[in-house]
């Protein structure tokens, strides 16, 4: 199956207005910054963003306004602090009102998780007794063997994971490393998954590491060669955290126009990824490459 | 350059930390989610407790034992990290009651009961905070919630959270069954603070030097239980101090806890330029 891809390609396809997207699953690491520009400016609407820490992206699409709901624990900018645009649509509706599920750090994997086994709940002693155990994805039951009451936590199954991977083949199998969160449980949950990848590798690189491949190839409908696709965000030995990036977004969209400056600036402005990266420059992208090699010693497979 | 006062022994925020780090017993991961509680898990696992592993870093940098890092931080796990977890292994941590937890609230009501989410009704906030990330979670698993708060005042110590993240003592607690992950300790500005798991109330444990018990019930917006015989917070010894100036927080992250915003962002630039001169 051909998979490799555009990622106007990729987002057309598989993103609908009123999708729910799971993005950002390495936490404040392996962010698909590039996949959510492009959403932007196809004029995405009505999305329901999914994720654990969402970092500075989902204030961007908040801001820009994509999204009708978002299912998280946090909501803000890591680096900066609070997110201007999560805090104007929650408490000015603007650009547009929010819904919000909110989670505990626990209950948005596992969620997924029972997602990823086909199950409509998992159970689980985390939450009770919070103000947060009466909300709709929350549901008090009973074990049918001890008869303790233990929480229910709904299934979150996303329509689509946009995953942001140091290297994948063309048939979409993945190796990544780092800061992993939830990747692998928001790959098994979506409906369809996209990779985005720093290298787009040979079959036989995959499989000369078979215990790195976290996401495997039959579970991904479309592969994206997006190097520095994770920018601000970092992807471990391709590129470090623009911390400057993150700091120079938290002042400016302080105000909803500063916002709207920054947004045609970076996405609107800049058409595609290269052009993105041409507007960073060449010797800020190349600042922020890993100097030197940092290797494990090889592992044997040798039976 | 915001740094402590020459003439005084020590500055406030290290007064805490030495407090914060005699929490911190057994072989656990100490979780912290303040500056000066990041400083206090290197402090105890330098002096007091070399068991203790270090989380501050984030989930992949277990064990880091590199000085305090502001924007330098994912260089950290280089070469110190002895494992990463995913959300499931650190969880599994969480459930095996592995972690000691320090957390910073926004609002702490007498029966302990926590909130960083939102401030206001929930359906209509007056100003939405960042989520209640991992409060509903330790509060129900882990064997105790610590907390720092950095600012003592009515605000922080309502009567009542708006909204509670990390249940305390009281009714929801038992009709929900929850046994773990009670309150446990809360080190404000003023004082330190525990429960009396009897009543389930708020106690003041001890008075920092200097403040006075009025100024504590005039900052608190609830009755404390007030014992008959009140200590002064033990000061940190010159080692600790020592150690937290020169070797563990050189950059002085433990200042920003309580930075006044005006402040804040000459004193990050001077911080980052010279962060930049001591990991390179």
């Amino acid at each position: 199956m051909q998979k490799v891809c555009s990622l106007p390609e990729a987002i057309s396809k598989h993103v609908q207005d009123g999708s729910a997207v799971v993005m950002g699953c390495g936490l404040e690491s392996l962010i698909p910054f590039a996949a959510g520009y492009e959403m932007i400016r196809q004029r995405k609407k009505n999305l329901t963003l999914i994720c654990p820490i969402s970092d500075m992206q989902f204030d961007i699409l908040i801001g820009a306004g994509c999204v009708k709901k978002v299912i998280a624990a946090w909501v803000g900018n890591v680096a900066a602090g609070l997110g201007h645009n999560f805090r104007r649509a929650m408490e000015e509706g603007v650009p547009n009102p929010l819904e919000i599920e909110e989670h505990s750090n626990f209950t948005i994997g596992l969620g997924l998780k029972a997602a990823a086994m086909g199950v409509s709940f998992l159970p689980t002693k985390t939450v009770r007794g919070s103000d947060f155990s009466a909300s709709k994805q929350f549901r008090a039951v009973r074990c049918p063997f001890t008869d303790d009451e233990l929480l229910a936590v709904r299934a979150i199954v996303p329509d689509v994971a946009i995953l942001h991977v140091q290297r994948a083949d063309s048939e979409g199998n993945a190796h990544v490393w780092g800061n992993l969160g939830v990747v692998v449980e928001a790959a098994r949950a979506a409906k369809t998954v996209i990779v985005t990848c720093e290298e787009l590798v040979d079959h036989d690189v995959i499989l000369s590491d078979p215990n790195r491949t976290l996401i495997q190839g039959f579970l991904v409908s479309s592969v994206v060669h997006l190097p520095f696709g994770s920018h601000p965000s970092p992807t471990q030995g391709y590129a470090r955290r623009d911390n400057d990036f993150y700091f120079d977004y938290h002042e400016k969209s302080r105000t909803r126009e500063g916002f709207q400056r920054w947004l045609q600036k970076w996405v609107l402005d800049v058409k595609n990824h290269a052009g993105y990266l041409a507007e960073l420059g060449e010797d800020r992208v190349r600042k922020l490459k890993p100097e030197g090699n940092l290797f494990s010693p090889p592992v044997s497979f040798n039976l | 350059m915001q740094t402590t006062n020459q003439q005084e022994e020590y500055a406030p925020e290290e007064l805490l930390i030495s407090r914060m780090a005699k929490e911190m017993k057994g072989e656990m991961v100490g979780g912290a989610a303040t500056y000066c509680s990041m400083v206090a898990v290197k402090l105890a696992q330098s002096l007091y407790n070399p068991d203790l592993i270090d989380m501050s870093g984030g989930l992949h940098h277990f064990d880091s034992r590199t000085p305090m890092a502001f924007l330098a931080a994912e260089s950290l796990g280089r070469g110190s990290a002895k494992a990463r977890v995913t959300w499931e292994e650190l969880f599994g941590m969480v459930f095996r009651q592995k972690f000691i937890v320090w957390v910073g609230p926004a609002q702490i009501d007498q029966y302990g009961n926590a909130n960083i989410s939102v401030i206001g009704d929930w359906n209509n906030p007056k100003a939405a905070l960042i989520g209640a990330r991992g409060l509903p979670d330790d509060s129900v698993h882990l064997k105790a919630m610590n907390y720092h708060v950095v600012d003592h005042s009515k605000r922080s110590f309502p009567a009542r959270v708006d909204f509670v993240c990390a249940v305390g003592f009281g009714e929801a607690r038992e009709k929900a069954g929850v046994r773990d992950g009670c309150p446990g300790v809360v080190v404000s500005n003023l004082g330190v603070f525990d429960f009396d798991e009897a009543s389930g109330k708020m106690r003041l444990q001890s008075l920092h030097p200097g403040v006075s018990i009025e100024e504590v019930k005039e900052k608190t917006g609830f009755e404390l239980l007030i014992p008959s015989k009140i200590p002064e917070t033990e000061p940190p010894t010159k080692e600790e101090v020592d150690l937290i100036r020169k070797q563990i927080d050189p950059l002085g992250l433990r200042f920003l806890d309580r930075m006044p915003r005006a402040n804040m962002k000459d004193y990050l630039c001077q911080l980052i330029q010279r962060e930049s001169e001591l990991f390179k």
